[in-house]
């Protein structure tokens, strides 16, 4: 994967550029919002990781510029501000995620996998399957092995995020801001407690577990393809 | 001290002294003309009056007995008369002049004094080409003139001298009451905070202004202790995990689990800014404009929903009662949020099979939120306290938390306009948060 990376701290770019390529992609540094929009116009990338203070040119200003040059590459913003009005702003004007700063190096892995994945299931699937388990997203339906399993609305939503993702990890924030909406992170595991219901609906009546815990970082649907 | 010429009082004092001094002048001015102007005419009439009567005397003999009487018995003290023959020769009066054409003249004439006086002179010609004239001595006149130039000059050099030394009170004064103020800022600047304007009992203007600065220093004294507190509570209560994350670096090398304790340490004193910049934000203001319809009956709802699977595998008991539509106006993620950290804070803060209670209703035209728990409850003296930022009971200080759940829920709830209440529950603690209503 190419991904553009436009970042004016130096430490935290070079971090996220070892990072990523020991994890096999190729890298393109820009180091202020100016460099950022020629990259990102005149190449093209598969992911554009932003920070939101540049100098010379402001991230959101970036992004809208992009986005108005037709560019479709999945965008993710990195901000020191985790102000409410900011993350709507972000989003407003066409930023796929927002990340606030600090961050683990991981939690940017999974954010990068989750929307690099995106992209194709984002056409209007009906139906999504990994390994034995079938999601019927039209008739909010799970099947194991086509035994029907019987879930509640959010034990589905979590299920989908997990589904989509096969393979990749999903972090506990993720899963709090896409199926709950909170870009907080409350001291109770609402997540755990949720995910070991929905754990234990799937494995019931079977030998193993699709879900797998990873510890201090997430989730992960075992892909077995 | 400012010099006299940029003092305001001082220019206030000129300026009025100026303004009153030109009035006093002009007035003069207006008096002096109309006076003279009725003088004029006043003497003018008199002549003409004078003249009327006297050529009015059938006979010669008795004309000449009326201007000797005249004259003599000094009828008219500032008359003087002549009366002319044919040939233009004096034949009667004391007035020693030319004949004078008829009609009102100014003539020059030589005085008593024997110095040129500029004299107001009516003739009339008689039967037999006689000619009578009547003139009236000008010094009467001019002598009113003068007294009346005199008078308002007095005046105007009177009213000169009471403004200024009015001014001069003035100025002394206005500096007197400034000082209070000037010195009260000085006191500050310095570094004395505690300083105050003195205020007077009489509720004059200077005591309301000093009155509002006080107040401004009052708030701004609050804040700044307020400031003070939290700097040091932050700095106190960083040094904890920031302490326990080097002690930990030392056992890094002792396996993985040292490691991922470091990463949690550091999680921790990460979540602790997190809350103390979401506080900051929610205390900034600016928020409204995130504000919209909520229905919270819904939201709660979702948050009771999400939480309970949690609670109850931790061994508490938790029930939720929900008056459906509940409408407020504020924002989704910071209403949740208060709810996720009162639901939050009855957990951590209670032992396994307490039971918590959430309950959302409208009360008395408000909006009631309340969670409950039937645990130890806090003693009465610190429940006020538990809003307050860092503070935490004295049996809770082994239990995790960062004393900020409860101060972020207060700082929502004023954010969002209303209050929050925590009450004994009898046993345990019952917190209430009271919103306004969604009105349009």
């Amino acid at each position: 994967m190419r991904v553009l990376i436009a970042e004016d701290d130096d430490e935290t770019a070079g971090y996220i550029e070892r990072g990523l390529v020991e994890l096999g992609h190729a890298v393109i540094r820009a180091v202020d919002g100016d460099e950022a929009l020629a990259f990102g116009i005149n190449d093209s990338f598969d992911m554009i990781v932003l920070d939101r203070m540049m100098p010379k040119r402001e991230g959101l200003d970036v992004v809208r510029k992009l986005r108005g040059a037709g560019v479709k590459a999945p965008i993710i913003l990195l901000t020191a501000k985790g102000g409410i009005a900011d993350r709507v702003d972000g989003l407003d004007v066409g930023a796929d995620d927002y990340l606030v700063k600090p961050f683990a190096f991981p939690e940017l892995i999974a954010r990068i996998n989750a929307l690099s994945r995106r992209a194709p299931v984002s056409d209007p699937a009906i139906r999504i399957e990994v390994g034995d388990v079938v999601l019927d997203l039209l008739r909010r339906k799970v099947t194991r092995s086509g035994q029907a399993v019987l879930m509640q609305h959010r034990e589905f939503a979590l299920l989908e995020l997990l589904m989509r993702n096969a393979g990749k990890p999903v972090t506990r924030k993720m899963f709090l801001e896409q199926v709950w909406g909170f870009h907080f992170d409350p001291q109770t595991n609402i997540v755990e407690s949720h995910l070991s219901r929905l754990r234990a609906k799937l494995r019931e009546g079977f030998a193993d577990d699709p879900i797998e815990t990873l510890r201090g970082l997430g989730y992960r649907m075992r892909n077995d393809d | 001290m400012t010099s006299v010429r940029s003092s305001v009082a001082y220019r206030i004092a000129v300026t009025c002294a100026a303004v009153f001094a030109w009035s006093i002048l002009a007035l003069g001015a207006v008096v002096y003309f109309v006076v003279d102007v009725e003088f004029a005419h006043q003497r003018d009439l008199t002549i003409t009056q004078e003249l009327d009567r006297l050529s009015r005397e059938p006979s010669e003999t008795e004309l000449l007995r009326q201007l000797g009487g005249r004259e003599e018995g000094r009828l008219h003290s500032r008359l003087d008369y002549a009366l002319f023959d044919r040939a233009g020769k004096r034949v009667a009066g004391s007035l020693d002049i030319a004949p004078p054409m008829p009609g009102l003249h100014d003539i020059s004439a030589r005085g008593a004094d024997g110095k040129p006086d500029l004299i107001r002179v009516g003739a009339v010609g008689l039967a037999g080409d006689r000619r009578l004239a009547v003139a009236m001595d000008p010094r009467t006149t001019s002598r009113i003139d003068t007294m009346i130039l005199q008078l308002f000059l007095a005046a105007f050099v009177g009213v000169l001298t009471i403004c200024a030394i009015g001014g001069l009170i003035l100025g002394r004064y206005l500096r007197y009451r400034l000082k209070g103020i000037t010195a009260t800022a000085d006191a500050i600047v310095t570094g004395d905070i505690e300083w105050r304007v003195p205020v007077g009992p009489r509720g004059d203007e200077f005591d309301v202004v000093g009155c509002s600065v006080n107040q401004m220093l009052d708030r701004i004294a609050g804040l700044m202790e307020n400031l003070r507190q939290v700097s040091s509570d932050i700095a106190h209560d960083l040094r904890k995990p920031l302490i326990r994350l080097l002690l930990q670096t030392d056992r890094l090398g002792e396996g993985k689990g040292a490691q991922q304790r470091v990463v949690e340490l550091g999680d921790e004193l990460l979540m602790l800014f997190s809350g103390i910049l979401r506080i900051a934000e929610v205390e900034g203001g600016g928020l409204e404009r995130s504000f919209e319809q909520i229905d919270l009956s819904m939201l709660m709802g979702e948050v009771s929903d999400s939480f309970a699977p949690a609670l109850v595998d931790e061994g508490h008991l938790f029930d939720w009662t929900i008056e459906p539509d509940v409408l407020v106006k504020g924002n989704r993620e910071l209403l949740a949020q208060l709810a996720a950290n009162l639901l939050d804070n009855a957990r951590i803060h209670t032992p396994v099979g307490t039971a918590i209670a959430l309950s959302l209703a409208y009360v008395g035209g408000a909006v009631r939120l309340c969670v409950a728990d039937n645990g130890p409850g806090v003693a009465e003296a610190d429940r006020e306290k538990l809003l307050q930022r860092f503070f935490r009971a004295e049996d809770s200080r082994t239990t995790p938390g960062n004393g900020l759940g409860l101060s972020l829920v207060a700082a929502v709830v004023r954010a969002h306009g209303g209050t929050v209440v925590v009450e004994d529950a009898g046993p345990g603690l019952r917190i209430v948060v009271t919103l306004p209503r969604w009105s349009t």
